[in-house]
Protein backbone atom coordinates (compact mmCIF):
# COMPACT_ATOMS: atom_id res chain seq x y z
CA UNK A 1 0.00 0.00 0.00
CA UNK A 2 1.24 3.44 -0.82
CA UNK A 3 -0.10 5.35 2.15
CA UNK A 4 3.32 5.55 3.73
CA UNK A 5 4.75 7.60 0.85
CA UNK A 6 7.02 10.29 2.19
CA UNK A 7 6.63 13.68 0.67
CA UNK A 8 10.37 14.26 0.74
CA UNK A 9 10.51 11.93 -2.26
CA UNK A 10 8.63 14.58 -4.16
CA UNK A 11 11.08 17.31 -3.40
CA UNK A 12 9.14 19.79 -1.29
CA UNK A 13 11.70 20.51 1.38
CA UNK A 14 10.55 22.50 4.34
CA UNK A 15 6.84 22.26 3.77
CA UNK A 16 5.23 21.43 7.09
CA UNK A 17 1.80 20.57 5.73
CA UNK A 18 -0.38 21.19 2.71
CA UNK A 19 -3.92 20.84 1.45
CA UNK A 20 -4.72 20.45 -2.24
CA UNK A 21 -8.39 20.75 -3.13
CA UNK A 22 -9.67 19.85 -6.57
CA UNK A 23 -12.54 22.23 -7.21
CA UNK A 24 -13.59 20.04 -10.13
CA UNK A 25 -13.95 16.82 -8.14
CA UNK A 26 -14.85 18.61 -4.89
CA UNK A 27 -12.27 16.42 -3.16
CA UNK A 28 -9.06 17.19 -1.34
CA UNK A 29 -5.91 15.46 -0.25
CA UNK A 30 -3.48 16.17 2.56
CA UNK A 31 -0.76 14.34 4.47
CA UNK A 32 -0.72 13.47 8.15
CA UNK A 33 -0.84 16.48 10.47
CA UNK A 34 2.30 17.39 12.46
CA UNK A 35 2.67 14.97 15.37
CA UNK A 36 2.87 17.85 17.85
CA UNK A 37 -0.74 18.48 18.88
CA UNK A 38 -0.29 22.21 19.49
CA UNK A 39 1.32 22.70 16.14
CA UNK A 40 -1.40 20.64 14.47
CA UNK A 41 -4.06 22.87 16.04
CA UNK A 42 -2.23 25.98 14.89
CA UNK A 43 -1.99 24.57 11.37
CA UNK A 44 -5.73 23.84 11.23
CA UNK A 45 -6.61 27.26 12.63
CA UNK A 46 -4.34 28.83 10.02
CA UNK A 47 -6.14 26.99 7.21
CA UNK A 48 -9.40 28.40 8.53
CA UNK A 49 -8.06 31.95 8.40
CA UNK A 50 -6.40 31.49 5.00
CA UNK A 51 -9.62 30.06 3.59
CA UNK A 52 -11.49 33.11 4.83
CA UNK A 53 -9.09 35.41 2.99
CA UNK A 54 -9.39 33.81 -0.42
CA UNK A 55 -13.13 33.25 -0.18
CA UNK A 56 -14.05 36.68 0.98
CA UNK A 57 -16.77 38.09 -1.21
CA UNK A 58 -15.06 41.45 -1.23
CA UNK A 59 -11.92 40.45 -3.05
CA UNK A 60 -10.78 37.91 -5.61
CA UNK A 61 -7.38 37.01 -4.27
CA UNK A 62 -5.58 34.35 -6.29
CA UNK A 63 -2.31 34.18 -4.40
CA UNK A 64 -1.92 35.05 -0.75
CA UNK A 65 1.27 34.98 1.26
CA UNK A 66 1.19 34.91 5.04
CA UNK A 67 4.20 35.23 7.31
CA UNK A 68 4.57 35.14 11.07
CA UNK A 69 7.13 34.09 13.65
CA UNK A 70 5.76 30.56 13.95
CA UNK A 71 4.21 29.72 10.61
CA UNK A 72 4.22 31.01 7.07
CA UNK A 73 1.87 30.03 4.31
CA UNK A 74 0.90 30.44 0.69
CA UNK A 75 -2.55 29.99 -0.77
CA UNK A 76 -2.76 29.56 -4.51
CA UNK A 77 -6.15 29.62 -6.20
CA UNK A 78 -5.32 27.99 -9.52
CA UNK A 79 -7.34 26.68 -12.44
CA UNK A 80 -9.54 23.98 -10.97
CA UNK A 81 -7.69 23.76 -7.66
CA UNK A 82 -6.86 25.49 -4.39
CA UNK A 83 -3.45 24.77 -2.89
CA UNK A 84 -2.51 25.70 0.67
CA UNK A 85 1.11 25.23 1.80
CA UNK A 86 2.39 25.86 5.32
CA UNK A 87 5.96 26.05 6.60
CA UNK A 88 7.58 26.67 9.94
CA UNK A 89 9.07 30.04 10.73
CA UNK A 90 9.19 33.19 8.66
CA UNK A 91 9.50 32.14 5.04
CA UNK A 92 9.42 34.34 1.97
CA UNK A 93 6.92 34.16 -0.81
CA UNK A 94 9.36 32.87 -3.43
CA UNK A 95 10.32 29.80 -1.45
CA UNK A 96 6.72 29.03 -0.57
CA UNK A 97 5.70 29.47 -4.20
CA UNK A 98 8.33 26.91 -5.21
CA UNK A 99 6.96 24.54 -2.59
CA UNK A 100 3.39 25.06 -3.77
CA UNK A 101 4.37 24.40 -7.38
CA UNK A 102 6.09 21.19 -6.33
CA UNK A 103 2.97 20.13 -4.45
CA UNK A 104 0.76 20.79 -7.46
CA UNK A 105 3.15 18.81 -9.67
CA UNK A 106 3.13 15.94 -7.21
CA UNK A 107 -0.66 15.86 -6.96
CA UNK A 108 -1.00 15.94 -10.74
CA UNK A 109 1.34 12.98 -10.97
CA UNK A 110 -0.59 11.13 -8.27
CA UNK A 111 -4.00 12.27 -9.42
CA UNK A 112 -5.40 8.79 -10.02
CA UNK A 113 -4.35 7.75 -6.51
CA UNK A 114 -5.54 10.73 -4.52
CA UNK A 115 -8.84 11.50 -6.19
CA UNK A 116 -11.87 9.46 -7.14
CA UNK A 117 -13.01 10.53 -10.57
CA UNK A 118 -16.75 10.89 -10.05
CA UNK A 119 -17.21 7.33 -8.87
CA UNK A 120 -17.69 4.14 -10.82
CA UNK A 121 -21.01 3.92 -12.64
CA UNK A 122 -23.40 1.08 -13.25
CA UNK B 1 -24.62 35.80 11.80
CA UNK B 2 -28.21 34.79 11.25
CA UNK B 3 -29.42 32.55 8.45
CA UNK B 4 -33.09 32.17 7.68
CA UNK B 5 -34.15 28.94 5.96
CA UNK B 6 -37.90 28.54 5.69
CA UNK B 7 -39.27 28.50 9.23
CA UNK B 8 -35.85 28.22 10.86
CA UNK B 9 -33.48 30.92 12.05
CA UNK B 10 -29.95 29.59 12.42
CA UNK B 11 -27.71 31.73 14.57
CA UNK B 12 -23.95 31.51 14.77
CA UNK B 13 -22.04 33.43 17.39
CA UNK B 14 -18.30 33.44 17.03
CA UNK B 15 -16.02 34.46 19.83
CA UNK B 16 -12.97 34.42 17.61
CA UNK B 17 -12.12 38.10 17.49
CA UNK B 18 -9.19 39.83 15.81
CA UNK B 19 -6.83 39.12 18.67
CA UNK B 20 -7.36 35.38 18.34
CA UNK B 21 -7.34 35.22 14.58
CA UNK B 22 -3.81 34.34 13.59
CA UNK B 23 -3.98 36.21 10.38
CA UNK B 24 -5.51 39.34 11.89
CA UNK B 25 -8.00 39.68 9.11
CA UNK B 26 -11.07 41.85 9.19
CA UNK B 27 -13.82 40.04 11.04
CA UNK B 28 -16.26 40.11 8.19
CA UNK B 29 -13.99 37.88 6.13
CA UNK B 30 -15.04 34.98 8.30
CA UNK B 31 -18.72 35.65 7.67
CA UNK B 32 -18.56 33.30 4.71
CA UNK B 33 -17.29 30.53 6.96
CA UNK B 34 -19.94 31.05 9.59
CA UNK B 35 -22.42 30.96 6.76
CA UNK B 36 -21.04 27.63 5.50
CA UNK B 37 -21.20 26.21 9.01
CA UNK B 38 -24.83 27.21 9.33
CA UNK B 39 -25.49 25.64 5.93
CA UNK B 40 -24.08 22.38 7.23
CA UNK B 41 -26.14 22.46 10.40
CA UNK B 42 -29.28 23.23 8.45
CA UNK B 43 -28.47 20.38 6.07
CA UNK B 44 -27.95 18.07 9.05
CA UNK B 45 -31.39 18.99 10.38
CA UNK B 46 -32.90 18.38 6.96
CA UNK B 47 -31.03 15.12 6.81
CA UNK B 48 -33.06 13.91 9.75
CA UNK B 49 -36.36 15.47 8.88
CA UNK B 50 -36.72 16.33 5.18
CA UNK B 51 -37.93 19.69 4.06
CA UNK B 52 -41.56 18.59 3.90
CA UNK B 53 -41.84 17.56 7.52
CA UNK B 54 -39.91 20.65 8.60
CA UNK B 55 -42.35 22.97 6.85
CA UNK B 56 -45.28 20.92 8.06
CA UNK B 57 -44.17 21.17 11.67
CA UNK B 58 -44.03 24.94 11.55
CA UNK B 59 -47.00 25.61 9.32
CA UNK B 60 -49.51 25.05 12.08
CA UNK B 61 -47.45 26.37 15.01
CA UNK B 62 -44.88 29.09 14.55
CA UNK B 63 -43.28 28.37 17.91
CA UNK B 64 -42.96 24.61 17.44
CA UNK B 65 -40.12 23.02 19.38
CA UNK B 66 -38.09 21.16 16.80
CA UNK B 67 -36.43 18.99 19.39
CA UNK B 68 -39.52 16.79 19.45
CA UNK B 69 -38.87 15.69 15.90
CA UNK B 70 -35.11 15.58 16.07
CA UNK B 71 -35.30 12.78 18.61
CA UNK B 72 -31.94 11.31 19.46
CA UNK B 73 -30.12 12.82 16.53
CA UNK B 74 -28.75 15.81 18.44
CA UNK B 75 -25.60 13.76 18.86
CA UNK B 76 -24.99 14.17 15.13
CA UNK B 77 -25.55 17.91 15.34
CA UNK B 78 -23.14 18.01 18.29
CA UNK B 79 -20.59 15.92 16.44
CA UNK B 80 -20.90 18.18 13.42
CA UNK B 81 -20.52 21.34 15.48
CA UNK B 82 -17.56 19.79 17.25
CA UNK B 83 -15.67 19.05 14.05
CA UNK B 84 -16.28 22.59 12.85
CA UNK B 85 -14.88 24.02 16.06
CA UNK B 86 -11.82 21.88 15.58
CA UNK B 87 -11.37 23.38 12.12
CA UNK B 88 -11.88 20.14 10.28
CA UNK B 89 -10.53 20.75 6.75
CA UNK B 90 -13.29 18.74 5.09
CA UNK B 91 -15.93 20.96 6.64
CA UNK B 92 -13.93 24.07 5.86
CA UNK B 93 -13.48 23.19 2.20
CA UNK B 94 -16.85 21.47 1.79
CA UNK B 95 -14.99 18.68 0.05
CA UNK B 96 -14.42 14.98 0.57
CA UNK B 97 -11.07 13.59 1.55
CA UNK B 98 -10.05 10.60 -0.50
CA UNK B 99 -7.90 7.74 0.77
CA UNK B 100 -4.68 7.53 -1.19
CA UNK B 101 -4.58 4.14 -2.88
CA UNK B 102 -2.86 2.42 -5.73
CA UNK B 103 -5.08 2.42 -8.80
CA UNK B 104 -5.16 -1.39 -8.85
CA UNK B 105 -6.24 -1.53 -5.21
CA UNK B 106 -9.08 0.94 -5.71
CA UNK B 107 -10.18 -0.92 -8.82
CA UNK B 108 -10.45 -4.15 -6.83
CA UNK B 109 -12.64 -2.38 -4.28
CA UNK B 110 -14.74 -0.86 -7.07
CA UNK B 111 -15.20 -4.30 -8.62
CA UNK B 112 -16.18 -5.87 -5.30
CA UNK B 113 -18.90 -3.24 -4.90
CA UNK B 114 -20.07 -3.67 -8.49
CA UNK B 115 -20.15 -7.45 -8.21
CA UNK B 116 -22.09 -7.32 -4.97
CA UNK B 117 -24.56 -4.72 -6.18
CA UNK B 118 -28.26 -5.36 -5.83
CA UNK B 119 -30.76 -3.53 -8.01
CA UNK B 120 -32.09 -1.74 -4.92
CA UNK B 121 -28.72 -0.07 -4.44
CA UNK B 122 -28.50 3.63 -5.21
CA UNK B 123 -25.04 4.51 -3.88
CA UNK B 124 -22.48 2.07 -2.52
CA UNK B 125 -19.32 3.15 -0.82
CA UNK B 126 -16.46 2.13 1.38
CA UNK B 127 -15.01 4.80 3.63
CA UNK B 128 -11.95 4.46 5.87
CA UNK B 129 -11.60 6.90 8.78
CA UNK B 130 -13.59 9.56 6.98
CA UNK B 131 -11.61 9.13 3.74
CA UNK B 132 -13.38 7.80 0.68
CA UNK B 133 -12.01 4.53 -0.63
CA UNK B 134 -14.52 3.73 -3.34
CA UNK B 135 -17.99 4.76 -4.50
CA UNK B 136 -20.32 3.32 -7.13
CA UNK B 137 -23.42 5.07 -8.43
CA UNK B 138 -26.02 4.88 -11.17
CA UNK B 139 -24.96 6.54 -14.39
CA UNK B 140 -27.69 9.11 -14.23
CA UNK B 141 -26.94 10.31 -10.68
CA UNK B 142 -23.88 12.46 -10.21
CA UNK B 143 -21.73 12.22 -7.11
CA UNK B 144 -22.40 15.83 -6.27
CA UNK B 145 -25.88 16.76 -7.41
CA UNK B 146 -26.20 20.36 -8.54
CA UNK B 147 -27.49 22.50 -5.74
CA UNK B 148 -28.38 26.11 -5.23
CA UNK B 149 -25.50 28.37 -6.29
CA UNK B 150 -23.91 28.94 -2.89
CA UNK B 151 -23.41 25.22 -2.41
CA UNK B 152 -22.29 24.56 -5.95
CA UNK B 153 -18.76 23.87 -4.79
CA UNK B 154 -19.47 21.79 -1.73
CA UNK B 155 -20.23 18.17 -1.13
CA UNK B 156 -22.55 18.54 1.83
CA UNK B 157 -24.51 15.30 1.46
CA UNK B 158 -21.48 13.06 1.68
CA UNK B 159 -19.86 15.24 4.34
CA UNK B 160 -22.86 14.82 6.61
CA UNK B 161 -22.93 11.11 6.08
CA UNK B 162 -19.23 10.73 6.82
CA UNK B 163 -19.51 13.03 9.84
CA UNK B 164 -22.34 10.95 11.23
CA UNK B 165 -20.47 7.70 10.76
CA UNK B 166 -17.02 8.79 11.90
CA UNK B 167 -17.48 11.69 14.30
CA UNK B 168 -19.87 9.94 16.62
CA UNK B 169 -19.39 6.57 18.21
CA UNK B 170 -22.82 5.27 17.25
CA UNK B 171 -21.63 3.27 14.28
CA UNK B 172 -18.13 2.13 15.06
CA UNK B 173 -19.06 -1.11 16.73
CA UNK B 174 -19.31 -3.79 14.08
CA UNK B 175 -23.13 -3.78 14.26
CA UNK B 176 -25.40 -3.30 11.30
CA UNK B 177 -27.48 -0.15 11.07
CA UNK B 178 -30.42 0.73 8.86
CA UNK B 179 -31.64 4.26 9.04
CA UNK B 180 -33.68 6.78 7.13
CA UNK B 181 -31.64 9.64 5.86
CA UNK B 182 -32.38 12.70 3.86
CA UNK B 183 -29.58 13.81 1.55
CA UNK B 184 -30.62 17.44 1.20
CA UNK B 185 -28.79 18.20 -2.02
CA UNK B 186 -29.96 14.95 -3.64
CA UNK B 187 -33.58 15.42 -2.67
CA UNK B 188 -34.57 17.62 0.22
CA UNK B 189 -38.12 16.34 0.24
CA UNK B 190 -37.68 12.63 0.64
CA UNK B 191 -35.86 9.97 2.58
CA UNK B 192 -33.32 7.46 1.45
CA UNK B 193 -32.21 4.54 3.57
CA UNK B 194 -28.65 3.82 4.58
CA UNK B 195 -27.20 0.47 5.52
CA UNK B 196 -24.12 1.17 7.62
CA UNK B 197 -21.64 -1.31 8.96
CA UNK B 198 -18.23 -0.32 10.29
CA UNK B 199 -15.37 -2.15 11.92
CA UNK B 200 -11.90 -0.90 12.87
CA UNK B 201 -12.51 2.44 11.24
CA UNK B 202 -13.60 1.06 7.86
CA UNK B 203 -17.26 1.48 6.90
CA UNK B 204 -19.44 -0.05 4.23
CA UNK B 205 -22.30 2.34 3.42
CA UNK B 206 -25.05 1.21 1.08
CA UNK B 207 -27.87 3.57 0.20
CA UNK B 208 -31.23 2.58 -1.19
CA UNK B 209 -34.44 4.38 -2.03
CA UNK B 210 -36.40 1.36 -0.83
CA UNK B 211 -37.13 1.21 2.89
CA UNK B 212 -37.56 -2.54 2.71
CA UNK B 213 -34.15 -3.17 1.19
CA UNK B 214 -32.29 -3.96 4.42
CA UNK B 215 -31.81 -7.67 3.76
CA UNK B 216 -30.69 -7.06 0.20
CA UNK B 217 -28.21 -4.46 1.42
CA UNK B 218 -26.95 -6.78 4.11
CA UNK B 219 -26.38 -9.50 1.55
CA UNK B 220 -24.54 -7.03 -0.68
CA UNK B 221 -22.28 -6.09 2.22
CA UNK B 222 -21.56 -9.75 2.92
CA UNK B 223 -20.58 -10.26 -0.71
CA UNK B 224 -18.31 -7.21 -0.73
CA UNK B 225 -16.61 -8.25 2.49
CA UNK B 226 -16.25 -11.79 1.21
CA UNK B 227 -14.54 -10.76 -2.02
CA UNK B 228 -12.26 -8.21 -0.35
CA UNK B 229 -11.27 -10.65 2.38
CA UNK B 230 -10.47 -13.35 -0.12
CA UNK B 231 -8.27 -11.11 -2.25
CA UNK B 232 -6.56 -9.56 0.78
CA UNK B 233 -7.67 -6.03 -0.01
CA UNK B 234 -9.77 -5.62 3.15
CA UNK B 235 -6.72 -6.31 5.28
CA UNK B 236 -4.70 -3.83 3.21
CA UNK B 237 -7.27 -1.14 3.81
CA UNK B 238 -7.52 -1.90 7.54
CA UNK B 239 -3.78 -1.76 7.99
CA UNK B 240 -3.52 1.50 6.07
CA UNK B 241 -6.17 2.95 8.37
CA UNK B 242 -4.02 1.94 11.30
CA UNK B 243 -1.05 3.69 9.67
CA UNK B 244 -3.02 6.87 9.10
CA UNK B 245 -2.62 9.44 6.38
CA UNK B 246 0.44 9.50 4.15
CA UNK B 247 3.42 11.05 5.83
CA UNK B 248 5.17 14.29 5.22
CA UNK B 249 8.86 14.30 5.83
CA UNK B 250 9.90 17.51 7.55
CA UNK B 251 13.31 18.52 6.38
CA UNK B 252 15.05 21.79 6.92
CA UNK B 253 15.64 24.55 4.44
CA UNK B 254 19.38 24.31 4.80
CA UNK B 255 19.47 21.32 2.46
CA UNK B 256 18.30 23.38 -0.45
CA UNK B 257 20.44 26.35 0.50
CA UNK B 258 17.41 28.58 0.82
CA UNK B 259 17.40 31.49 3.17
CA UNK B 260 14.89 32.16 5.83
CA UNK B 261 14.28 35.88 6.11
Amino acid sequence: MTLGLRLADVGVPGILHFIYKSRVQIQFTMPALPPNEHQARRVLALYRDLHAVVHSRKTHIKIFHYMSRRLSALVWVGTGFDCYAITEGRVGRGILARGARAIVRWVRAEEARVFVSGGVVF
Amino acid sequence: MVLKEGPLYLVAISSLGESESQVGMMNDMSDAQLRIQLDFLYAQILSTLTLSSLNRAFSSRANYDLRHLLGGTEIFLDALADTMIKNDPGMLLGALEVAKLRKSTREKVNNALLNARHEDLLYGMIVAEGRLVSVIRPRRHSLHPPGIPRSAETNIDMQLLFSMVFNSTSFQNGNEHWLPLCLPKFNAKGFLYAYIWAEDGVAVILISADKNAFFNMREAKEKVLDELTRNGIWEKISSSVRRGRYLMCISTFFDSGAEIS
